[in-house]
């Protein structure tokens, strides 16, 4: 992140400069791939073309040959707060803990 | 579960009440075959391993009694100044994880946590830190912010990281008085972490929720109310007696107002006031841009920090647009270079998510049928 960077105006989080996963799951079906199939971490070249211009401009100069591949299943991760799951959402009680002593 | 009141800090901003009940293997049991039980237990105290053999006959009694469909998982919470290599391999064998609470390098964590006797608790904090992660054991670690323990909080945290810790969670005491100076020291703080996040999500893995929770929620859509676990809608508070409270929030509130039930019973009722969002009507929330992406409406929090379950703290809000900020900057950033770790993290599907927004409404409906 740059240093020294003025800060950005009340309410300007609203609009960051990253999609939301459905943005991000459209602009890869209005593609022809699906997230599992091309693999995420094979999907830079793509996301290139999805951010931040958004999904307008959609023509992967790099991206896999999108071939034949399964419309992806939409799964949300929760945003749950779960004290009992080690994977990607873990966070005991997240910064809404106080203390537990 | 509260295994025990019994502690052997005596943490100033601490606002679990100081007594010796313990929890016994019956009462564990009952509330393990509670209605809608669905196999996820915490335990906390007090410091449960100020009687290891005690949290052990717990989880046992748990195991025995337990029978729901879902898998068996147990989350503990210690200030991990007791543990010994034993302990610390039964953490790793037994629990998904194990949350232990440093609010810092030796000088910030012993400004509030201390002793019985105020002798610092650091040291042996650190030690048991070292033993639970060289024993392998599912380790998150709690910072709880104080206003006078923050300027060094960026060493801390990279300290955790260097010594192995991948998942960090921060708590912001909304109990006491946030001065602009030190708000401002906070953020601060937070400006040299985000400078370090990217490396240390792609190295290292680590899960930093100050940021990963305000990236996620941006990226999800907001926050699913019904997986917030407030007001007895996906968890609750077992007492040492058995009474059931909303959550830990109330520990040391008036059952008569605040209980929800028992382990004889189950869950009998809602406190009116509680249930939803703590700032829907008229709060300082109605019309701010970071609603969605934010916690700390929960109602227990607000009891906690104002008095007013619908009233927000002040100081809850300046962190989070603080976090959010910030977190959003590193988002983009990362986004932009096409980081592998930050997609895997933010934009991979997860199987045993459910999908959809969620919203207030999916929670009242969860709530009903709990009820």
């Amino acid at each position: 992140m740059p240093s020294g960077e003025q800060d950005k105006p009340a309410g300007s989080s609203a609009n960051p400069g990253y999609p939301t996963r459905r943005q991000w799951l459209a602009g890869l079906a209005a593609a022809g791939l699906a997230a599992g199939a091309v693999g995420l971490s094979g999907c830079a070249p793509l996301w290139e073309n999805i951010r931040p211009q958004g999904l307008q401009t959609l023509e992967p100069a790099n991206s896999p040959e999108p071939g034949p591949v399964a419309v992806p299943e939409i799964r949300i991760p929760t945003g749950t707060v779960d004290p009992f799951d080690p994977g990607p959402d873990v966070r005991l009680q997240g910064d809404m803990l106080i203390e537990r002593p | 579960m509260t295994v025990t009141l019994e502690c052997n800090l005596a943490c100033d901003y601490c606002y679990v009440p100081q007594c010796r009940d313990s929890m016994t293997t019956q009462t564990a049991a009952k509330a393990a075959r509670l209605d809608n039980v669905d196999g996820r237990f915490a335990l906390w105290g007090g410091e449960p391993f100020v009687d290891p053999e005690h949290v052990k006959a717990i989880v046992g009694a748990v195991r025995g009694a337990y029978q729901g469909e879902g898998p068996l998982r147990f989350a503990l919470t210690t200030n991990a100044t007791l543990l010994d290599e034993s302990i610390a391999a039964w953490c790793a064998r037994e629990l998904t994880s194990v949350a232990v609470s440093i609010d810092g390098c030796e000088a910030a964590h012993d400004l509030h946590r201390r002793s019985l006797s105020g002798e610092p608790s650091a040291r042996s904090a650190w030690r048991g830190l070292e033993l639970l992660l060289a024993a392998g054991a599912p380790v998150t670690v709690i910072q709880t912010l104080n206003p006078g323990t923050v300027d060094s909080l960026a060493d801390a945290v990279q300290r955790l990281v260097d010594a192995g810790v991948r998942s960090i969670s921060h708590g912001l005491n909304v109990r006491v008085r946030w001065s602009q100076e030190a708000l401002d020291l906070l953020r601060g703080q937070y400006v040299l972490i985000a400078e370090r996040y990217g490396d240390w999500l792609e190295r290292d893995g680590v899960r930093f929720s100050p940021f990963d929770e305000a990236i996620r929620t941006y990226v999800n859509g907001g926050y699913e109310r019904k997986n917030i676990p407030c007001a007895g809608h996906d968890s609750v508070l077992a007492m040492p007696d058995g009474r059931l409270m909303p959550c830990d929030a109330f520990i040391g509130a008036d059952a008569e107002v605040w209980g929800v039930g028992d382990v004889d019973r189950g869950i009998v009722k809602l406190p009116a006031v509680l249930g939803r969002s703590g700032c829907r009507e008229g709060g300082a929330c109605v019309g701010c841009d970071l609603r969605a992406r934010c916690l700390r409406s929960c109602q227990c929090r607000n009891l906690l920090g104002t008095g007013d379950p619908s009233s927000v703290p002040e100081s809850w809000c300046s962190y989070a647009r603080m976090t959010t900020q910030l977190a959003d900057r590193v988002a983009g950033v990362l986004y932009a270079s096409g980081s592998a770790a930050f997609m895997e993290r933010f934009y991979s599907a997860r199987p045993g998510s459910d999908g959809g927004d969620g919203g207030a409404a999916t929670q009242e409906t969860r709530s009903g049928a709990a009820l």
